[in-house]
């Protein structure tokens, strides 16, 4: 399969602080990719650094085979819909179609207009005016309708009400399906878009913590629900990242390194074994799930 | 492995179409800022002086009018819409469609030599309205030739005014190029300024604006102009080419 | 010139705010896209219609434009010229006769209206010659070139009055003159050859100034008053 995107050793820094260190990457071409991680690890600046507007500080970055800092190839087959995208205060949505049009090959006008008409974006608006949701759900239809062959969203869903979420997801979907295409897709709220993921990046401490298909990422733990002592006793040879506990059952996730005769001696000792879903697997992954922002004040408590 | 290919003259070809339909209230501006200026001046009838000795046996009042208050504001249009041109908004609207760096400045260039075209034209046609307004005065005279009787002083005087238009939008350009690279060199084109005042007028008729505004060949004023925008223009991409854009 | 340098950055500045915020503002009021287009188109429109306007009226208008002179004759020195005989152009001279006076001739109190000039030739006869000088009024149009308009014309003037024993000066007459010029903005027209218009500088000598010679046979009575009538009579 052919590669949209690949980096070779990409590393990012600005003046002397490092963002992203030699990380290495190859994206599909026509997959879904949704890309996760928390808050400053690089996301933005990974997506921005393929879509041409920042520069490399070293490496080799390839998209559609050629460096994208500068490249007009890239800049038309590529789109970038985030929701800081400026459109002029001077024209209307209804005009912005119009200038859509004028750059993009593949723009599918009525769709956009049809979508629009669906979310309750009149034409005649000014983009300015707009609601930060209102505003969110227009980029995404421009990023959608644009039909890019590399099509990526930065946070497209910030401060879209839940329903227009779900319908930006479906519409994606759809949309992609009739017309496939590389779609990077970041956010932080895994739990949305997993079912329409295919790979899911997870960038982390300056570089790739996982990237395969999401089944893969969910393979990786099990979540262990039983009484604690039952788990204690049993299952304490994994390495547990999370543990909760609801009442007299406990749950752990632990990770997935296990025999078939370990896993049947757990289920002889009453404790289910179950599939972490995506979002847990996510949370589990960036370490999101040991003790948490409790732990800070719990500490100074004990103090 | 694209399915998509543009030729960079294409490319700045729409970019410059999108600019022009994105900064319509440029142009509102500078209709707005003569409209106001022709009716204020007109108003005032510049410059009035007046002879009296002392038992008012004789005054003598003699008002020039001219269009010069047009021209020093269409110049002060041109430096600020070249400043514009170089924010952060436009940067990130124009870097929201299509483009590269490269086409980013083209577009900007051709937006520049359409807006100076349009600042040099009106400019030069609003003498007409001064002229009209001077002739309506007592003993008028029109000491200069207008487009029938001179058409080539007339055409002339559009090169000129449109030339000056397109150099100062550069220059607020290639300012505000700098400017938004680093913040630092407002101290540093302060510094320039301070020291560009003293030379200039410090000896009369020396220097930089004697380089332009005393040549008396077009050809060589020409000459000269696109010498300074090729080197302005170059100047401001040498920045402009390594600059990361869409940041917040 | 430090007012410039410091004047110029400030009023950038402000300029560059108050468009950005009117440009800004626009966003807000809705205008649409076509507006700008149209007004644009409207505007060059009308400028062209009024061009010709303008043209057709200059046309029409035919304003001769005033003689003019170079700095070199403008401001001539009268009294420096007439003490060394030295010629003066035509274009000042107002009126040149004689008069036959009888006996004594006085000069009647005037209110600075003339400036008198006389000069005492060892003649026996009872002829005065008189010489009327124009005031001259010059406005300045190109001051690097030092060409002046010539407005003397403009100006009005009454002859002094003579009967055979006296000299008066009448009360002359007031001048309100008032021109306009047009001129394109020198920045316009760096390559057309018209010459650059300056402004201001001019000047004006606003009095006639009567020119007397007078034999020495014939008697003076002029009044010495102490006022600063004296001072309008000058012997050679």
């Amino acid at each position: 399969m052919m590669q949209t995107v690949t980096l070779r050793d990409v590393t990012k820094k600005y003046r002397s602080l490092t963002i992203l260190d030699k990380v290495n990457l190859d994206i599909r071409e026509s997959v879904i990719t949704g890309v996760v991680g928390r808050n400053g690890a690089g996301k933005t600046t990974l997506l921005k650094m393929i879509a041409g507007f920042m520069k490399e500080s070293s490496g080799e970055l390839r998209v559609f085979g050629e460096r994208p800092f500068n490249s007009l190839s890239v800049s038309a087959n590529m789109i970038f819909i985030d929701d800081l995208m400026g459109f002029p205060d001077s024209l209307t949505l209804g005009d912005i179609l119009v200038e859509c049009e004028r750059f993009y090959a593949n723009w599918d006008g009525e769709l956009a207009k049809r979508l629009l008409e669906y979310f309750s974006l009149p034409l005649i608006l000014n983009h300015r005016v707009l609601s930060k949701g209102k505003r969110s759900t227009f980029n995404a239809v421009v990023g959608i309708a644009a039909r890019c062959p590399l099509t990526m969203f930065d946070e497209p869903i910030t401060g879209m009400d839940s329903a227009a979420r779900r319908d930006f997801y479906r519409a994606l979907l759809k949309d992609y399906i009739a017309h496939p295409r590389t779609i990077l897709l970041s956010s932080h709220h895994v739990e949305e878009m997993e079912d329409i993921l295919e790979d899911i990046l997870l960038i982390d401490g300056k570089g790739i913590g996982f990237h395969g298909p999401i089944t893969e990422l969910q393979e990786k733990f099990l979540l262990l629900q039983g009484k604690l002592e039952v788990l204690e006793k049993y299952a304490n040879k994994y390495a547990v990242i999370h543990r909760s506990s609801a009442g007299p059952i406990s749950e752990w996730i632990v990770d997935s390194e296990h025999t078939e005769a370990e896993l049947k001696e757990l289920k002889q000792a009453g404790i289910r074994i179950s599939a972490v879903s995506a979002s847990n697997a996510y949370l589990a992954m960036t370490g999101q799930t040991r003790g948490g922002v409790d732990d800070v004040f719990n500490a100074m408590e004990r103090a | 492995m694209f399915s998509t290919q543009w030729s960079v003259h294409e490319l700045a070809k729409r970019q410059f179409l999108f600019k022009f339909n994105a900064n319509g209230p440029i142009f509102t501006m500078l209709i707005v800022l003569q409209i106001i200026s022709t009716v204020f001046l007109s108003g005032a009838s510049t410059s009035t002086s007046s002879y009296e000795d002392g038992d008012t046996l004789l005054s003598f009042n003699y008002a020039n009018v001219s269009n010069d208050g047009q021209v020093g504001l269409t110049l002060f249009w041109a430096f600020i819409v070249g400043f514009l041109l170089t924010s952060a908004a436009q940067r990130n609207e124009s870097f929201a469609f299509v483009t590269n760096r490269l086409t980013f400045q083209l577009a900007n260039f051709y937006f520049f030599c359409m807006a100076a075209l349009f600042g040099g034209v009106t400019t030069v046609l609003l003498g007409s309205v001064m002229k009209i307004v001077a002739i309506f005065n007592d003993n008028a005279i029109i000491e200069t030739s207008g487009l029938f009787s001179a058409p080539l002083d007339f055409f002339s005087q559009i090169i000129a005014m449109t030339a000056y238009t397109l150099l100062l939008m550069l220059v607020g350009y290639t300012l505000g190029t700098f400017i938004q690279f680093s913040k630092l060199f407002i101290a540093l084109f302060a510094l320039i300024w301070i020291a560009f005042t003293q030379i200039s007028f410090g000896s009369d008729s020396n220097g930089l604006l004697n380089f332009f505004y005393g040549e008396t060949s077009i050809l060589l004023f020409i000459l000269k102009v696109l010498i300074a925008i090729a080197l302005l223009f170059g100047v401001s991409f040498w920045v402009t080419n390594r600059l990361e854009v869409r940041n917040p | 010139m430090m007012m410039f340098a410091i004047v110029m950055p400030i009023l950038l500045i402000i300029g560059i705010l108050t468009i950005m915020m009117v440009v800004k503002s626009m966003g807000n009021v809705r205008v649409k896209k076509k507006f700008h287009h149209k007004l644009i188109i409207g505007y060059l429109a009308l400028l062209v219609i009024v061009l010709i306007v303008a043209e057709i009226m200059v046309q029409n208008h035919q304003m001769e434009p005033p003689p003019t002179v170079t700095s070199s004759e403008a401001g001539f020195d009268l009294r420096y010229a007439i003490d060394q005989g030295a010629p003066i152009p035509e274009r000042l001279i107002a009126a040149q006769r004689t008069h036959e006076v009888e006996g004594e001739f006085s000069l009647p109190k005037f209110y600075r209206h003339a400036y008198i000039l006389i000069e005492r030739t060892p003649e026996e006869s009872n002829t005065i010659e008189e010489t009327v000088y124009k005031p001259e009024l010059l406005t300045g149009f190109d001051e690097s070139g030092g060409i002046y308009y010539d407005l003397s014309d403009q100006l009005q003037i009454e002859l002094p009055i003579w009967d055979s024993h006296s000299m008066s000066v009448p009360k002359q007459p007031i001048n309100k003159i008032q021109y306009t010029f047009y001129h394109d903005s020198n920045m316009l027209n760096q390559f057309t050859g018209v010459q650059n218009h300056g402004y201001s500088s001019g000047m004006v000598s606003g009095v006639i100034t009567i020119h007397l010679v007078i034999p020495e046979s014939v008697e003076l009575d002029i009044q010495e008053t102490g006022d600063e009538y004296g001072d309008y009579i000058e012997f050679l």
